[in-house]
């Protein structure tokens, strides 16, 4: 128990620079409120690649539907808050709890496949939510034109500024960011891991596998269904687009490029495709081609992605300095 | 109003049934899920539309010239690509995610050399329409399943009656057994890459007049290819061929009796369905594991 304690007051101390950053952020981009902008995207992307960290990096089951997951919740949130009028924050709960029924329904028969006809079974799944959304019946949710809803606002208080909304997101990504790490460090955490490095041994010491799939499943279906309601409230506007194909692969890119298995992973990752979104903003042709070429990069040649392989290299250079040579 | 329906149904049968092809041939041999197949699609029909109609090279010329790019564009993946990945013994996750890559990167490149806007083919034939029985069809369509119908039945024959197709079916069923007879392996795996892309290729050389070249053609087409792999029995050929035909029976007589806008979500619902029910598809193949 002190031992715990030690290590946390140790870790509190080593995040106090980050957090005195964090919260004033907001000072830094006092006249550049695009850049704001930014940074509450990336705080929306970093709430669902946690997610899909749970899922892939921990649990070990890939999946191209993020982003039907993320506009479950965008257009969820935004329908109930235009048809009944409900507060924002309750639309946005209610939205990523139908986020997560909805992936614990698919996760329940899908969670006996693997691999290959996992990632299957979940183009799939996106492509026939991509069809919803574009062919709604009765055209609720815009089809191609995409929707309008309001912009965020807690009971009354107003968040339409980036700099307020980013308070919002900030807490948000500390509370989620949190509850992953609870979660991944507790014997659910263990479970996903065990299920992660091999699926029979797991079975074999009695965890059940197909309850915990499901589970990682349902929490990956909140965090991405939370995060799609916080994106729709922030733009006040959702596009088809949001809930293609290809922006799952980006998520899965932002995961694979943080590097799994770490807090601070899909930070790093969303951090670095949202600047990378900004600089081939103006050569869109070369986007693919770059979004590819980093794939088979981190894939081929630094599988950690930045967080592991930074974390390795350090590791590596302190037995350098202790003298221990490392094979 | 049937007979047209079932001639639509067999031309996207017939795609879906080569697409489906190359799928099932890859993960035979290679045991992995290549993404990109789609996007060999669009390079044949680019490749098509270069030799043919801005080289202006006769039909006879143009096509085996595709098919020869292809099948080598094919080889060259297999090389570059795909074995160096394997040989640093990755998850199954992240070589599917690494033929995402080479999608998007085969994309990229397409987009750079042709841009992004829709080339039209020629059509191949002089004559359009064809009128049998007071039902007009469209040639192009007939011509397409024809070439569909004469590139499966020519795959059959070489994988059952040649030696290299036999030492093929040999590797891809259990490589370590294939080798210790003397097989090489690694030849029998870059070629059957080479066929399924160069099946693709064909494929879209042959759409081009049809539907017109895009590079956001193959994406749609991929994920019916697969749909139909999985429908028909995955790893199988001609569960890749039955699954086509099934899931484009269904497809076009859903969209024509029922509604058009059913049309795209039914390939979809049919794979999920197909994966919670029976996995091993139509055909009962064996090779979904776990």
């Amino acid at each position: 128990m002190n031992k715990a304690l030690n290590i946390n007051k140790g870790k509190l101390l080593r995040y106090a620079p980050v957090a005195v950053l964090a919260v004033l952020m907001p000072l830094f981009f006092r006249n550049f409120s695009y850049g704001m902008l930014l940074i509450c995207f990336c705080a929306i992307y970093i709430i669902a690649v946690s997610g899909l960290d749970i899922l892939y990096g921990y649990t070990g089951q890939i999946s191209f539907a993020t982003s039907a997951f993320f506009g479950i919740g965008g257009y969820g949130s935004l329908l109930l808050h235009n048809h009944t009028g409900l507060p924002i924050i309750i639309t946005m709960l209610i939205a990523s709890v139908i986020s997560c029924v909805v992936a614990l329904i698919l996760a329940y028969p899908v969670s006996k496949l693997r691999f290959a006809f996992l990632s299957l079974a979940t183009i799939s799944f996106n492509h026939i939510i991509f069809q919803l959304v574009t062919r709604s019946p009765g055209g609720i949710t815009g089809d191609f034109n995409g929707a309008f809803t309001e912009h965020m606002n807690i009971f009354g208080l107003d968040l339409k500024e980036s700099w307020k909304f980013y308070y919002f997101a900030l807490v948000c990504v500390v509370i989620f960011v949190s509850i992953k790490s609870m979660i991944v460090n507790s014997r659910v955490g263990r479970a996903f891991l065990a299920i992660k490095q091999n699926l029979h041994a797991a079975d074999g010491m009695g965890i059940n596998v197909r309850k915990y799939k499901v589970y990682a499943f349902g929490l990956y279906g909140f965090y991405a269904g939370f995060a799609g309601s916080m994106y729709v409230h922030l733009v006040g506007y959702i596009s088809p687009e949001t809930v293609a194909q290809q922006q799952s692969v980006i998520f899965m890119i932002m995961i694979l490029m943080g590097g799994v298995c770490s807090n601070w992973g899909p930070v790093v990752g969303a951090v670095a495709i949202i600047l990378l979104q900004e600089i081939l903003s103006h050569a869109e042709q070369y986007q693919l081609l770059v979004y590819g070429i980093i794939l088979l990069i981190f894939i081929l040649f630094l599988p950690g992605g930045i967080v592991g392989e930074t974390k390795k290299l350090f590791s590596r250079l302190k037995w350098r300095k202790k003298g221990v040579i490392n094979a | 109003m049937f007979l047209q329906l079932l001639v639509a149904a067999l031309l996207s049968g017939s795609i879906y049934g080569m697409i489906a092809l190359g799928y099932s041939l890859i993960y035979r041999t290679s045991g992995i899920m290549n993404l990109a197949q789609g996007d060999a699609i669009c390079l044949g029909g680019f490749l098509g539309y270069t030799f043919y109609s801005i080289l202006g090279l006769p039909v006879l010329v143009a096509i085996p010239c595709t098919l020869v790019c292809t099948f080598l564009i094919g080889c060259m993946l297999e090389r570059v690509v795909i074995r160096p990945i394997f040989k640093r013994n990755v998850s199954t996750s992240a070589l599917i995610l690494a033929t995402v890559a080479v999608s998007y990167i085969i994309q990229s490149i397409e987009l750079i050399i042709w841009g992004g806007a829709p080339l039209h083919m020629r059509s191949f034939l002089k004559v359009t329409n064809v009128k049998i029985l007071n039902v007009v069809y469209q040639t192009e369509a007939l011509l397409c399943i024809g070439v569909a119908v004469v590139a499966m039945l020519s795959l059959h024959i070489f994988m059952k009656k040649s030696s290299f197709g036999i030492a093929m079916r040999a590797a891809a069923m259990d490589h370590a057994a294939a080798r210790s007879c003397g097989i090489n392996v690694d030849l029998t795996t870059r070629m059957t890459w080479a066929i399924s892309i160069s099946l693709a290729g064909l494929v879209g050389v042959f759409i081009g007049p049809l539907y017109g070249v895009t590079t956001t053609l193959g994406t749609n087409l991929s994920a019916k290819g697969f749909a139909s792999a999985v429908v028909g029995g995955y790893g199988d050929m001609y569960g890749g061929i039955l699954g086509g035909a099934t899931l484009a029976m269904l497809e076009t007589f859903s969209a024509g009796y029922i509604s058009s806008s059913l049309k795209q979500m039914v390939a979809y619902i049919a794979v999920l369905i197909m994966l919670f029910v029976k996995p091993r598809g139509l055909l009962n193949v064996e090779a979904v594991k776990d």
